[in-house]
């Protein structure tokens, strides 16, 4: 698999996690996902936004706009069923996944980190 | 450029910072998307900007300005590109591309004109020398026609190689732009094409028709026959040096030497002698003094009569009663072999004859000791066929029909199995009737030329005779079809894909601005 298919694929979980909490638009989107990860992930648009589009486009998550405080339009994302239920099935499968693939490259989580 | 797309154009500007780079170029989406995009990665700028200062936002405009990003971005909208492409003027670039490609084209169809009237002096000098005087080498010949086919042999082959050097450098920048770009280059390029090349073959073809029987070649002595090489050589090493250079603006040049150089070696200095020659019918074997056995022309009348009473069905079909009577059988030939570089030049011994009738001749052609020529002819020129220019114009017809609408139904016809269905259907009618004039009446063994001469003619012989017999009423449908396939994506697009609705909240040129 080539780096970008799987950071893609990471990308589009971490999203589902994301959206499963609330509504947001893409600035917000990655700006949760580095203060979550204490600044280890930086989510740039050029990456962001493509997959959100495909998101859109396959029904995962529903987007419309809004006005924000500062008069901009924004586009606020949020998750279908579909997604839900993707979101659902893949957390624990990314879970197990990034468990083994750490086991096997040799990485030690962080004492206290699950 | 229209005002709306200006707006969107400067509003790209806008979101991902100034400079040429960032200047708006064709993206391949449809103006919604563009504002869509546009707002929100201004959003996401704005903010950026906000949180972490007005550096961060710099650089990050300045790396959404790159091209690389730029198509990462546009990357899941293939469909939408295709769409936007297909129902959009034409970006200033692509006006560039389409005025250089038509300069190309009359290029070529001037020197398919100009070697048709090349073929015509060469074919009436020939028949003069060959049949209206006596012996003649053929030097006024070669001076004349010899400089015609040159010059013919030049600007044809520049012209081709231009041409296609910009249609493959016009289909890589749609390539890098978007694949959906690329899907509908391809298709436009498909109906302007079917369209000059079909309006150029009615209006000249008749002038131009090329006969592989109407080319000259050349009989030359080593030296000039090592021109071809010599020049290809330059041009393809030259190719190389540039490719080497790995610079962008160099690679249509080296694309363009390269296909020079290809075109000019396959029709350079090759070989023609044309000779019209008396041989004995009936022939004995002589065994001469020192034991060797040589040819001889039977002089026993009896004997000949019932000989050539013998050949029966193999009788020379030229042959006259009274040739008969004299044992002589007149012949006029001509050479047919011609690549540099391959050429084993035996006459008069075996080879004179053009070799796909060898075989069938084999049987009554003696071996003369000394032939007697009556006359001979030798022509000087490089090989270059009038209509061999429009002929390669016609080739990437069907492969930029297949392409682009097998690209079509791989892109679109994933919307439902309904649509897909009829989307593939239509998308197939298409497709035959591109790719039918090609076969149209041609047996299946010449469909495709793959012998060094396609170079020189096409490699599709069968559409050209398709268009120059243009006469009949399934010849006049064809050509049609062949024109409506190529207008068939746009039906298909209209038909099947409608461009996103955008929910802006507020006024789209707004935005915009």
């Amino acid at each position: 698999m080539r780096d970008g298919g799987y950071l893609a694929g990471m990308l589009r979980v971490l999203i589902l996690s994301e959206l499963s909490r609330a509504e947001g638009y893409g600035y917000g989107i990655a700006r949760a996902l580095s203060e979550r990860s204490r600044g280890d992930l930086r989510v740039r648009p050029e990456s962001l936004y493509p997959v959100l589009h495909r998101m859109e486009q396959e029904g995962l998550i529903t987007a419309h706009w809004e006005q924000s405080a500062a008069g901009r339009p924004r586009k606020l994302y949020g998750l279908t069923a579909k997604g839900r239920r993707r979101w659902e099935r893949s957390r624990k499968a990314f879970i197990a996944q990034s468990r083994g693939a750490l086991k096997a490259i040799g990485a030690r989580l962080a004492p206290g980190e699950p | 450029m229209s005002a709306r797309r200006a707006r969107h154009g400067r509003a790209w500007a806008l979101a991902v910072g100034g400079g040429e780079a960032a200047g708006f170029d064709d993206w391949g989406l449809t103006p919604g998307k563009v504002a869509e995009l546009t707002a929100e990665l201004e959003d996401h700028l704005s903010c950026l900007e906000g949180d972490e200062g007005r550096m961060a936002g710099c650089e990050a405009r300045a790396r959404l300005a790159k091209p690389s990003v730029r198509r990462a971005l546009a990357a899941p909208h293939v469909a939408d590109q295709v769409y936007a492409t297909l129902n959009r003027l034409p970006t200033r670039r692509e006006w560039i591309e389409l005025a250089t490609l038509l300069c190309w084209f009359g290029l070529i169809v001037l020197s398919d004109l100009g070697l048709g009237k090349a073929s015509d002096a060469y074919q009436s000098a020939w028949k003069q020398l060959m049949w209206g005087h006596g012996i003649d080498n053929g030097n006024a010949l070669s001076a004349s026609a010899g400089t015609w086919f040159t010059l013919g042999w030049l600007f044809q082959n520049v012209a081709r190689a231009g041409f296609f050097a910009t249609f493959f450098m016009a289909l890589a920048r749609a390539w890098h732009t978007g694949r959906g770009v690329w899907l509908a280059r391809i298709l436009q390029l498909k109906l302007i094409h079917t369209v000059l090349v079909v309006t150029a073959t009615f209006a000249v073809g008749q002038q131009i028709l090329w006969a592989e029987d109407n080319i000259p070649r050349n009989f030359m002595h080593w030296p000039v026959w090592l021109i071809a090489p010599v020049i290809s050589g330059v041009l393809i090493l030259t190719a190389a040096a540039l490719w080497l250079m790995r610079r962008p603006r160099l690679a249509p040049i080296a694309l363009f030497a390269l296909l020079l150089g290809v075109f000019l070696y396959v029709g350079g200095p090759g070989l023609e002698r044309c000779a019209e020659v008396e041989v004995p019918i009936v022939r004995k074997t002589v065994l001469l003094a020192d034991g060797t056995k040589v040819m001889r022309a039977e002089t026993d009348p009896q004997l000949i009569a019932k000989r050539i009473a013998e050949m029966n069905e193999n009788r020379p079909k030229r042959i006259n009663p009274e040739d008969a009577k004299r044992n002589r059988w007149r012949i006029s030939s001509r050479e047919t072999v011609w690549i540099p570089g391959v050429y084993s030049w035996d006459w008069p011994r075996a080879g004179w004859f053009p070799l796909r009738k060898m075989q069938q001749a084999k049987q009554f052609l003696y071996m003369p000791d000394t032939p007697d020529a009556i006359r001979q002819l030798t022509v000087v020129g490089p090989i270059a066929v009038a209509g061999g220019g429009l002929g390669w114009l016609a080739v990437p017809i069907p492969f930029l029909g297949l392409i682009g609408l097998c690209g079509m139904v791989l892109v679109m016809g994933r919307r439902g199995f309904g649509e897909a269905l009829a989307y593939t259907t239509l998308a197939g009618v298409a497709i035959v009737s591109t790719v039918l004039p090609f076969f149209f009446s041609q047996e299946v063994s010449k469909v495709f030329n793959y012998t060094p001469m396609a170079m020189i003619t096409t490699p599709f012989p069968g559409f050209e005779n398709c268009l120059a017999g243009a006469t009949f009423e399934d010849t006049w449908m064809l050509i049609l079809g062949l024109i409506c396939s190529a207008a068939v994506p746009w039906l298909l697009t209209g038909l099947f894909l409608r461009p996103p609705r955008v929910q802006l909240p507020s006024d789209e040129s707004a935005i915009a601005q």
